[in-house]
C-alpha cells in the first residue's frame, strides 16, 4: 500500500489549559474523502492549521506527502489548498485582482493564472461579476471566488472546512459534485470537516467523529453504521389480507412482532443478517410480499450517540 | 525568495488601501498640505509682515539663538530674505518629517493589523508564502509609497518656496545641503521608524483604529523636534541631522528585528 497522504500519530494540540487536539493518530490515503465530524471547538479547525504548518504541535507528529508541515511548511502548502468556513478575500478588490494575487503566490504564470482565473470563474457561474469588487458580492458567491481560489493551483490535497456554508442548493450539489470528480477521478486527496452529516455520509469513504479534540471513532460511515448496532429496523409491507399469516411467520422466525397497520411490520433490532431468511419465510409462505426496507442507523444517529457516549474506538 | 509573490502582494495591498477613501485621502491630502500649502505660505508671509515690528523684527530673539554656522549663512541676506530662509529651510524641515512617518504608518496599520480585522489573513497563511517573504512584502508595502511620498513632497516643496518667495529672493535658494541629508537619510528613517511602530503594535492589537493610536504616539519625538526648532534650542545643521537619522535608523532596526522575530504563522493565526 502507497505511503498515506496524511499521516498523524499521537499528534497533540495545547493552548495554555485547553486541549484543541489530544493524541490524534490517522492515516487518509491519495483519493480519498476523509470526513472530520464534530461539534464547534471538536478540533477539526486546528487539525487542518497543524497539517498545514500553520500551527506548531505540542506534541506527537503529523506528516503530510511525508513532509513534517511545521519544518516544510511552504512545500506543504504548495501542494495543499484550504477552503476556510469564512472566503477570506479583500472585499476592496474585484474577484480577479484577489485571484490572480493568490496564483502570483503559488507562482502560477501570469498567462497560465488569468486563462485558469476565467474558465474557474466561467464554471462557477461569476464570469460577469468578475470586475466587480467583492464588496458588492453575496455570501454565496464570496464562499465561490474562495471555491475558485481553492482550486487555481490544483491542488493534490484539499481541506475543505464546512464548504457549503453560505452556498444554496444547487451551488452546494455542484461542490459536492466536483470532490466526487476531484477524488474519484483525479485521485485527490479530499479532507472535509464539516457538521452537515448529510453531506459526509454521501461524500466521505471514512469518517473520524472528533469530540474536545480527542477521536471518537473511525471508519467507513457503514462500518460505524454497525458500530452502533449489528441489527436494523426493518419494514415489510405485505398484502394485507395477509396480516395474520404474516405475523405468524415472523413469529415462527423468533422475531418479536409489534402491532402492525395494514399489513406493514416495523420491525426493530433485526439482524441484518436475517433479512433474507425472513424473505424466503415469508414467501414460502404464500404471502405477497410488497416490500421489505432495513433501515440502517444514519451516520446522524451514530454520531449522536458518540458524541452523548463519548465511546471509545 | 519568490518575487513575484511579493510583489503581487505589494501591489494588492496598496490597490486595496487607494481604493479606501477613508485612507487614501489622508495619504494624498496630508503631503500635498506640508509640501505645498504650508511651506508656500511661509514663504508668503515676510511679504506681509516686512516693516517694523513685522515678523521680521519678532523673530530677533530666535536669529539670536541660533547657531553660528546657520547665522553666517543668514548674513547673507535682507531682513525678509532671512526670514523666508529660516522658515521655508530650517523651521518646516521637522514638519516634512511627518510625511513619510505618517504614510508608512497608516498603509503599515491597514497592512498589519488590517488584514486581521479584515479576516483576509488566514487566507494567505495557508498560501505557500514564507514568513520572511510575508513579513518583507508588507515592509514594502509600507516603505516604498512612504519614499515616493517624500520624494514627491520635496520636489514639490523646492518648486513651491523657489517660486512664491522668487520675488524676495530673486534666486533659488531651496534645498541646501541640510535638506538632502534630510531627504536621502533621516526621511527613510522616520518611514521606517513609523512601519516598525505600526509592525510592533499591530502585532499586538487586533484592529487598525488601535494601532493608528497606539503608533501615532511615535511622531512625538518628530514633535519635539519641531518645537525645538521654533524655539531655536535644538536647531540642526547637517551633521546634527545625520546623528539624529543615525539614531532614528538604529531604533527603527531594532524595532523591525523585534518584529520579525514575533512575524511567524504559528503566532499569527492564534490572533486571526
Amino acid at each position: 500500500m502507497p505511503d498515506p497522504v496524511i499521516s498523524t500519530r499521537d499528534l497533540t494540540c495545547r493552548f495554555g489549559n485547553t486541549v484543541a487536539v489530544d493524541r490524534l493518530t490517522i492515516d487518509v490515503h491519495e483519493g480519498e474523502v476523509f470526513g472530520v465530524l464534530g461539534h464547534n471547538g471538536a478540533g477539526k479547525t486546528t487539525l487542518v492549521r497543524l497539517l498545514n504548518g500553520v500551527l506548531e504541535p505540542s506534541s506527537g507528529t503529523a506528516r503530510v506527502f511525508g513532509l513534517v508541515p511545521v519544518a516544510d511548511g511552504a512545500a506543504v502548502r504548495r501542494s495543499t489548498g484550504v477552503l476556510t468556513e469564512t472566503p477570506s478575500l479583500d472585499e476592496r478588490l474585484t474577484a480577479r485582482e484577489n485571484l490572480l494575487c493568490f496564483a502570483a503566490l503559488y507562482d502560477i504564470a501570469a498567462a497560465e493564472a488569468a486563462a485558469r482565473v476565467d474558465e474557474l470563474l466561467s464554471e462557477l457561474g461569476l464570469a460577469e461579476r468578475a470586475n466587480d469588487r467583492v464588496g458588492t458580492y453575496s455570501k454565496g458567491m464570496r464562499q465561490r471566488v474562495a471555491l475558485v481560489r481553492l482550486l487555481l493551483h490544483d491542488p493534490r490535497l484539499l481541506f475543505l472546512d464546512e464548504p457549503t456554508a453560505g452556498l444554496d442548493p444547487a451551488a452546494s450539489k455542484q461542490l459536492r459534485d466536483r470532490v466526487r470528480m476531484l477524488s474519484r477521478t483525479r485521485k485527490r486527496t479530499v479532507v472535509l470537516c464539516t457538521h452537515n452529516l448529510v453531506e459526509a455520509d454521501q461524500l466521505c469513504d471514512r469518517v473520524a467523529v472528533l469530540a474536545h479534540g480527542q477521536l471518537l471513532a473511525l471508519g467507513t460511515p457503514r462500518e460505524l453504521r454497525q458500530r452502533l448496532t449489528a441489527a436494523v429496523e426493518v419494514v415489510v409491507e405485505v398484502d394485507p389480507v395477509q396480516h395474520s399469516v404474516a405475523a405468524g411467520v415472523l413469529e415462527r422466525l423468533g422475531i418479536a412482532v409489534p402491532a402492525a397497520d395494514h399489513g406493514t411490520f416495523t420491525l426493530p433490532h433485526v439482524d441484518d443478517e436475517r433479512v433474507p431468511e425472513l424473505v424466503t419465510a415469508l414467501a414460502s409462505a404464500g404471502v405477497r410480499v410488497f416490500r421489505v426496507e432495513p433501515r440502517m442507523p444514519t451516520l446522524e444517529d451514530v454520531y449522536f450517540s458518540l458524541q452523548a457516549t463519548g465511546a471509545r474506538r | 525568495m519568490n518575487r513575484r509573490a511579493i510583489a503581487a502582494l505589494v501591489r494588492r495591498d496598496l490597490t486595496a488601501v487607494f481604493r479606501s477613501r477613508a485612507l487614501a485621502l489622508p495619504l494624498i491630502v496630508v503631503p500635498i498640505v506640508l509640501s505645498a500649502v504650508v511651506p508656500g505660505l511661509m514663504a508668503l508671509l515676510p511679504r506681509f509682515t516686512s516693516g517694523p515690528g513685522g515678523a521680521a523684527a519678532e523673530l530677533e530673539p530666535l536669529l539670536a539663538a541660533l547657531p553660528q554656522a546657520i547665522k553666517a549663512e543668514l548674513a547673507q541676506y535682507t531682513a525678509e530674505q532671512a526670514l523666508i530662509v529660516l522658515l521655508a529651510v530650517y523651521l518646516l524641515a521637522p514638519l516634512f518629517l511627518i510625511v513619510p512617518f505618517m504614510v508608512s504608518s497608516v498603509i503599515a496599520a491597514d497592512s498589519f493589523a488590517g488584514e486581521r480585522e479584515r479576516g483576509t489573513l488566514e487566507a494567505l497563511l495557508y498560501s505557500p508564502i514564507t514568513d520572511g517573504e510575508l513579513f518583507l512584502a508588507k515592509i514594502l508595502v509600507a516603505w516604498l509609497p512612504a519614499l515616493l511620498a517624500t520624494a514627491l513632497g520635496f520636489v514639490t516643496y523646492a518648486v513651491v518656496v523657489n517660486a512664491v518667495a522668487w520675488p524676495e529672493m530673486g534666486r533659488v535658494f531651496f534645498p541646501n545641503a541640510m535638506w538632502f541629508v534630510l531627504i536621502l537619510w533621516v526621511a527613510p528613517a522616520v518611514a521606517a521608524l513609523g512601519l516598525a511602530g505600526m509592525v510592533f503594535v499591530s502585532l499586538r492589537v487586533k484592529t487598525v483604529q488601535e494601532a493608528v493610536q497606539l503608533g501615532g504616539l511615535l511622531v512625538v519625538p518628530i514633535l519635539a523636534l519641531m518645537v525645538g526648532q521654533i524655539r531655536g534650542s535644538m536647531m540642526l545643521g547637517s551633521r546634527a541631522l545625520a546623528v539624529v537619522g543615525l539614531v532614528v535608523w538604529i531604533v527603527s532596526g531594532a524595532v523591525l528585528l523585534r518584529g520579525v522575530r514575533s512575524f511567524r504563522r504559528t503566532k499569527l493565526i492564534s490572533r486571526a
